[in-house]
């Protein structure tokens, strides 16, 4: 496998993909030939891209097409693997290229023709700008605040393949509020956790089992080993009671982001 | 790296790309243990694998409500969670690379290591299936293993993992079982789902439910009792369905009299009373079992939806007891859950609770929600579409 960095320098990566892979074959064997059209695993691939095809996009029919065709061309073992930084990010951004403009041309000029190419070659030659591109700059990081304002709509935007939510939940440090929570927790100034307990077992409480998770990283199963209780009974305790209080620390101060899943937020349990 | 078993040549491969391992890495410093920061960076990039495989096959996803992904109960729970959109959550385990650990444990004894997955209790709570994932670091790869609809005994035996296309069949079966209401407002009802209104039709009211239900004799006295109940209620209740929103106002089942009723013409008796509730079109009850432990677990939901308008549903909720019960068991909650796994509004309830009900939701066309009742930690989920 060679990179082809002359063209890809003229190529706007979010179009004009197709006319790429008439010229440039990445695994080295002439576009067109009459060779793939005989090829029995090439056959079988374009069984795939037609069944999947013929299923409604969005379906999960369509979603098991997929996976098999995925699978058939990772074990054809043609997909271009260097060794470089950020392949895995080419990687991925090529599968989801391939979702997108298999069937319908969603980011591309024309979806997969397998009459003009083998899926690999086609795929290859969208993989090796893609690393181009990531060798080029390291982009990404420079946009991330614009993009992280853009809503998660994603599949309207064609460049926009990961999704907001990695920076949301990534570059927003939590460390101060998490160092509040547990002083709180050390702390529990109100009584409130550790009036939460296993019924007829006061020491065995919310502020117990929250600090021997986090801080002595034990597992339920372990402590209902040790307290010698169910291990249904902790979860429920840590469920039901630690989550409805930790919601409540967290609304009491004001941490809008913090808010714990599964809490119906005005319900008292 | 020799994949022998037919279940590992099946596995398939996932890039972890360097912004997983950022965010990885960074989920993982906000530990306070050393064990807890492993299995935080190795359940994230668990996650991410396969939101990742989910997002190439075009299956929605989202992290917004998953203990995985949000900062303080990460600090507490070993969770891998992934709400696949309208349905619920799968749960994401990590192995670290069985190869490399091989090598080494392979030095003290020659005896094969156990190739199971643990799955904590907390990891085991409201899923939809299971995924192992392989994750290794240094090939830079997550391989996602193979699918198990349940973890009941606390662990995934690799040897016994279904493939990712019964994963997919699976997902396809529970989006089937999917309730569409839309339908129910065109008078296309599964079996599962009995017409409400036919419990007004006292004469028929025994055939009916025998047909529909295998233990006819006593949910006669159930039907029995619910009638009487739906009657008193009836009387007395002449709010509109939109004012129905804690269970402190008058009960009231929501019935319009008309348009999809088999029984329409049995109804005249209470026709009157019916009439006062002009908002729903539909109304359906469906038994609900959770489980023997308590011996008296079996429960009646009650949905009555009132089209709004094109676009919008109105949808009511009650939780009734079942069989001969007069009270509800104490504790039980009824919840209703977005297609993103939000709890949007909840109902518990208290001693001697003779039913509960939920706030009214508007659900706009093509959404989905799920409602939920959990008794203690079982649990049974009703997804809906409109």
């Amino acid at each position: 496998m060679r990179p082809h960095l002359t063209m890809t320098d003229k190529s706007n990566p979010s179009e004009g993909e197709d006319h790429l892979s008439d010229e440039t074959d990445a695994v080295g064997c002439s576009v067109k030939s009459e060779k793939f059209d005989r090829d029995p695993a090439h056959q079988q691939i374009v069984e795939l891209v037609t069944k999947a095809c013929q299923q409604p996009p969005g379906s999960i029919r369509r979603s098991r097409f997929l996976n098999q065709l995925i699978r058939e061309i990772i074990k054809s073992g043609k997909l271009w693997k260097p060794k470089t930084p950020y392949y895995e990010e080419a990687l991925q951004e090529t599968w989801i290229y391939l979702n997108r403009n298999l069937c319908e041309a969603t980011t591309a000029k024309r979806p997969y023709d397998p009459e003009e190419s083998l899926i690999t070659t086609w795929l290859n030659s969208y993989l090796e700008r893609r690393l181009f591109d990531c060798r080029l700059a390291p982009i990404k990081e420079s946009e991330t605040p614009n993009r992280r304002r853009i809503a998660s709509s994603e599949g309207k935007q064609d460049k926009e393949t990961i999704n907001p939510i990695d920076y949301l939940a990534a570059d927003y440090d939590v460390s101060f509020y998490l160092d509040e929570l547990l002083a709180w927790i050390e702390t529990d100034p109100n009584n409130e956790l550790k009036s939460r307990h296993v019924r007829g077992k006061p020491q065995i409480n919310c502020q117990v089992l929250l600090q021997r998770k986090c801080l002595y990283g034990q597992s339920l199963q372990e402590l209902a080993k040790e307290f010698g209780c169910a291990h249904s009974t902790l979860y429920q305790l840590f469920n039901n009671d630690c989550r409805y209080l930790l919601q409540k620390f967290c609304e009491d101060q004001g941490y809008q982001t913090l808010n714990i899943p599964g809490v119906y937020q005005n319900n008292e349990p | 790296m020799n994949h022998n078993n037919l279940w590992e040549i099946e596995s398939l491969p996932m890039p972890i790309t360097q912004k997983a391992l950022q965010v990885a890495q960074q989920f993982a410093t906000q530990q306070r243990h050393p064990q807890r920061h492993e299995q935080v960076y190795l359940n994230t990039l668990a996650v991410l694998a396969v939101r990742d495989y989910l997002k190439i096959i075009d299956i929605e996803t989202d992290l917004t409500e998953c203990d995985s992904w949000n900062p303080v109960i990460r600090l507490f729970a070993d969770a891998g969670d992934l709400y696949v959109k309208g349905l619920g959550k799968i749960e994401c385990r990590p192995i670290k690379n069985r190869h490399q650990t091989q090598e080494t444990g392979n030095q003290n004894s020659s005896a094969h290591p156990p190739e199971i997955c643990p799955v904590p209790v907390e990891a085991r709570a409201e899923r939809i299936g299971y995924i192992a994932v392989e994750i290794d670091e240094e090939e830079k790869e997550a391989r996602l293993l193979g699918f198990s609809p349940n973890a009941d005994a606390g662990e995934l035996v690799l040897s016994e993992l279904h493939s990712l296309d019964d994963f997919l069949g699976h997902l396809e079966h529970l989006l089937e079982s999917q309730i569409n209401l839309s339908q129910w407002l065109m008078n296309v009802f599964t079996a599962d789902w009995l017409p409400f209104e036919a419990v007004f039709n006292q004469q028929t009211q025994t055939s009916q439910v025998e047909i529909q239900n295998p233990v006819e004799s006593q949910l006669g006295n159930w039907w029995q009792n619910f009638v009487d109940r739906c009657l008193q209620q009836l009387d007395r209740g002449k709010q509109n369905l939109k004012n129905l929103s804690s269970p402190e106002e008058t009960p009231s089942f929501a019935l319009r009299g008309g348009g999809n009723s088999r029984e329409e013409s049995a109804l005249q008796g209470s026709q009157s009373s019916i009439n006062r509730f002009p908002e729903a079109d539909v109304t359906r009850a469906k038994l609900i079992d959770l489980g023997m432990r308590l011996g008296r677990t079996t429960v009646a939901l009650l949905v009555a939806i009132a089209e709004e308008s094109d676009r919008t549903v109105r949808v009511h909720v009650q939780l009734h007891p079942a069989i001969g019960e007069r009270y509800l068991p104490q504790n039980i909650k009824l919840s209703l859950i977005s297609d993103i796994g939000k709890n949007l509004t909840e109902s518990q309830s208290r001693i001697q609770e003779r039913y509960i009900l939920l706030k009214d939701i508007e659900v706009d066309r093509d959404e989905s929600f799920s409602i939920r009742v959990a008794l203690d930690d079982f649990s049974v989920t009703e997804n809906f579409v409109v």
